[in-house]
């Protein structure tokens, strides 16, 4: 099966909207109407071809999967992978806001560093990212009740405020450090921090896990939280040896062997979550 | 001075005592007028096979002030996912409330609940909304400084001049009372208020608050008598508050409004029925009484109302579950709640039948006015489908079988055989709503009226035929033909001048100086501010009743 490889020719003034560009809607398509496909730019539909150069990429037989790869300075594109429900679409570059946004399968690998409100409402596939994000990823768009509901999203880099606000469920993974109200009001998921975090984490959390990988980061006081409660040993083992597959964060090949000091909380709401701090 | 004539439709001027006569109606500068014997039209349009009324005038619906807003920024995620119909969003845009409107072949929309702190937000909001003739009632009644002086004993005259005095300074066209002295108790954490209970801190009832603002309408003569939002909304068993409510305005006149939420008995396996029939015997009774119904509609919706205590107690019902509550300057609250009326639901299906049952037993059409209590019951949209369920009774009874089956089986209404004609529509959606307002060159096609004209294509399914009219005149100039809009001038602004003592204005600045926060001064409008609020629309002041003799109650 082909792919796709698009490249930004130059920076758009104004913001470019690259909702509807995924790798398997392109999967059929020529190069020729590839180029005429409609992107918003600014308040006009211009044709994708004005702003990118388009080559078809033949793989392997044997993949079946379709693939799109993006290339080029696209930190004034927003919207790339929304709504993706399958296929491979790799990044070479910063993008704009929004990537990934209510992405329910598939994965997507950015080369690069992300804006604002990667991954909100998720509900399945992959998104590695390798670079720094803005604020509220995994998070809620403005005005709904669920942030991400599924899936991974791993970030090599930093995270700023707001990180998986409103999370249900799936996994979030930040190598750096992230900003404050990180995973406030979580209702489910697992959110592990490999960095140090800003104030307020895990402001009304009612349900879920929030790890702080890093054992450096010491076990803090927060209003609504208390220490203990329960024998955790073979969770944490479940839970440790799940997350050292991850290969792209060394630091969490260790967890296996570490042990965690337990906070259950938010007890403002239901307080069944819990903070566990790697000793 | 352009003349156009309308030729070959039936006309509906209920004001006028025309029912579906086949008559010319003429425009001539905006008005309707006649021709001279002779004289050619310079336009005439065959109507045939048409039907003409006076435009809509919608007299209780949300569309100005700060809940509206409030309830916009509560739902951002109605505006998403693309589209081409902006009315997704059960509260639209300023732009899209006044097209909507318009397409549907109304020209007239009043915001019922106008805080006179927000009356220059109001203003500009309906303003900023499209070709309808727009106004608004101050809500009064829960503020602090009326609360004061009624536990005080002030004299009946100085509650005239507080309500002619936030009158003039607002620019509304009449008072709206919502839960009487409830707003106010509930920040002294009462839960909630009967007709006779004392307010904990001023330790005066619902029933004073609802007299004195009566009859302080009553001696200022304001055309639109006190416009009452009663006691208990929503509860179980709230006839009876109600009654009482009627009760308290001992003869005085009064519009009664979305009664559907206040016509509730406490009968039945589930402690809900419908009062409805109650409530219509006690209209019925006394021809000073207007009512309008506030219908539900199924569906998503999102209720702003002032009533803060009644909607706190329903924001565990929120449905998304958020909402937002809120004081405003000591005057009055807010609070607002997203909900979806199902029909599976006992609850919600009952009160579908409670609005229906009310249309339909209230015998005078001249007393009940065609609403939804826009959005509270239903976004305005819904009014063609409201009137088919009127007109239509096989559709009614389709309908009411697809409800709760207790409902379904059980409700009065299935044996209510009244369908409502296209006279006594024309009455309940312009030339009741246009009398109970005092307008009296609007809602009907007498000559000298406004030429404000909905023509529509005569069709057995009443809820085609209200949905998009042939052609819809604004004062004479066509701006919708067939839901399209052709232009889009811009509204007039409805509003009372009521003769009180000018001194009162001394009083206020004294009390304010005291326990107020604002220079009252500043919250005059004046009529330069009211034409900039307006975008220079026309202003169209209401005459008052004074010196006429109105009758003692
Ligand atoms: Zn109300
Ligand atoms: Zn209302």
């Amino acid at each position: 099966m082909s792919g796709h490889r698009l490249t930004l020719r130059q920076t758009p003034a104004l913001r470019l909207d690259l909702r509807g560009v995924l790798p398997d809607t392109l999967a059929g398509l020529s190069v020729a109407e590839v180029e005429r496909l409609p992107l918003a730019c600014g308040r006009d539909l211009v044709p994708l071809a004005e702003w990118f150069t388009v080559e078809a990429t033949p793989t392997a037989d044997a993949d079946t999967v379709a693939a799109l790869h993006l290339v080029g300075d696209l930190s004034r594109v927003d919207h790339i992978g929304h709504q993706m429900a399958s296929g491979r679409l790799r990044i070479d570059g910063p993008v704009g806001d929004g990537l990934g946004v209510q992405m329910r399968g598939g994965v997507i690998r950015l080369h690069g560093s992300a804006r604002d409100q990667v991954g909100c409402e998720m509900s399945g596939g992959e998104l590695h990212i390798d670079g720094d994000i803005g604020d509220f990823a995994a998070s809620t768009l403005p005005g709904s009740m669920d942030g991400m509901r599924g899936g991974l999203l791993a970030v090599c880099g930093c995270a700023g405020d707001r990180l998986a606000d409103r999370m249900r469920r799936g996994t979030v993974l930040v190598g750096g450090a992230v900003g404050d109200f990180a995973a406030s009001r979580l209702v489910a998921g697992t959110v592990v921090l490999g960095g140090r975090c800003g104030v307020h984490p895990a402001w009304g959390m009612r349900r879920g896990s929030v790890l702080f990988a890093d054992p450096t980061v010491a076990p803090m006081s927060l209003p609504g939280f208390v220490t203990g409660g329960g024998e955790m040993a073979v969770a944490w083992q479940l839970m440790a040896r799940d997350l050292a597959r991850h290969t792209d964060f060394p630091a969490l090949a260790d967890l296996p062997r570490r042990a965690v000091h337990r906070l259950r909380g938010d007890l403002a709401v239901d307080g069944m979550g819990e903070l566990l701090f790697v000793t | 001075m352009s003349t156009i004539r309308l030729h070959g439709g039936r006309l509906h001027d209920p004001t006028n005592g025309v029912d579906g006569d086949v008559r010319d109606l003429v425009v001539r500068d905006g008005r309707i007028d006649r021709l001279a014997p002779g004289e050619p039209a310079d336009e005439s349009i065959d109507i045939s096979g048409c039907v003409a009324m006076a435009g809509g005038i919608d007299l209780h619906t949300h569309i100005g002030g700060g809940k509206v807003n409030l309830a916009r920024l509560l739902l951002p995620e109605h505006h998403r996912g693309g589209g081409d119909d902006p009315c997704r969003h059960v509260t639209p845009g300023t732009r899209d409330t006044g097209r909507r409107y318009v397409q549907m072949g109304y020209t007239a929309a009043f915001e019922p609940a106008m805080v006179a702190t927000n009356a220059r937000h109001a203003h500009m909001e309906m303003g900023d909304t499209p070709i309808l003739d727009h106004g608004a009632y101050a809500m009064l009644g829960n503020d602090e400084l009326f609360l004061q002086m009624l536990a005080e004993g002030a004299h009946p005259d100085e509650f005239r001049d507080l309500i002619g005095w936030t009158l003039h300074a607002t620019k509304a066209m009449g008072v709206k009372v919502v839960n009487p002295g409830g707003i106010s108790a509930f920040k002294f954490n009462q839960r909630r208020l009967n007709v006779d209970e004392p307010h904990r801190h001023w330790q005066v009832t619902p029933r004073q608050v609802v007299h004195t603002l009566a009859r302080g309408l009553h001696a200022l003569g304001v055309p639109h008598p006190l416009h009452i939002h009663g006691s208990n909304l929503g509860a179980a068993g709230n006839i009876a508050s109600t009654l009482e409510t009627i009760d308290a305005l001992e003869g005085l006149p009064a519009h009664l409004t979305h009664v559907q939420f206040h016509a509730y008995g406490n009968e039945g396996p589930k402690k809900f029925s419908s009062a409805a029939l109650a409530l219509a015997e006690a209209v019925n009774a006394r021809p000073q009484l207007s009512v309008d119904v506030g219908q539900i509609i199924f569906g998503h919706t999102v209720t702003a109302s002032g009533d803060t205590m009644r909607q706190f107690a329903n924001a565990g019902l929120a449905n998304p579950r958020k909402a937002i509550f809120s004081d405003i300057e000591c005057e009055a609250g807010c609070g607002v709640v997203p909900f979806r009326y199902r029909e599976a639901s006992y609850v919600n299906a009952l009160q579908w039948a409670i609005g229906l049952e009310i249309f339909l037993l209230v015998r005078n059409p001249w007393q009940v006015v065609l609403t939804t209590d826009h959005p509270n019951g239903g976004p305005f949209t819904s009014y063609p489908h409201l009137i088919r369920l009127l007109m239509d009774r096989s559709f009614r009874e389709e309908q009411l079988a697809k409800l709760h089956p207790e409902v379904a089986q059980f409700s009065a209404l299935k044996s209510i055989t009244r369908e409502l004609t296209l006279q006594e529509i024309a009455i309940l959606t312009r030339a009741a709503p246009a009398k109970l307002l005092g307008l009296r060159d609007r809602g009907h096609l007498g000559e000298g009226a406004a030429a404000d004209i909905a023509v529509y294509r005569d069709d057995a399914d009443r809820e085609r035929m209200f949905t998009a009219p042939e052609l819809v005149f604004k004062d004479g100039v066509l701006v919708s033909r067939a839901g399209r809009l052709t232009a889009e001038p811009v509204g007039g602004t409805h509003f009372v001048a009521p003769d009180y003592d000018l001194s009162f204005a001394q009083t206020l600045r004294r009390r304010h100086a005291r326990h107020g926060s604002v220079n009252p001064d500043h919250l005059v409008i004046g009529h330069d501010e009211l034409c900039a609020c307006g975008r220079g629309g026309a202003l169209l002041p209401v005459a008052c009743l004074q010196g006429q003799d109105r009758g003692a109650p």
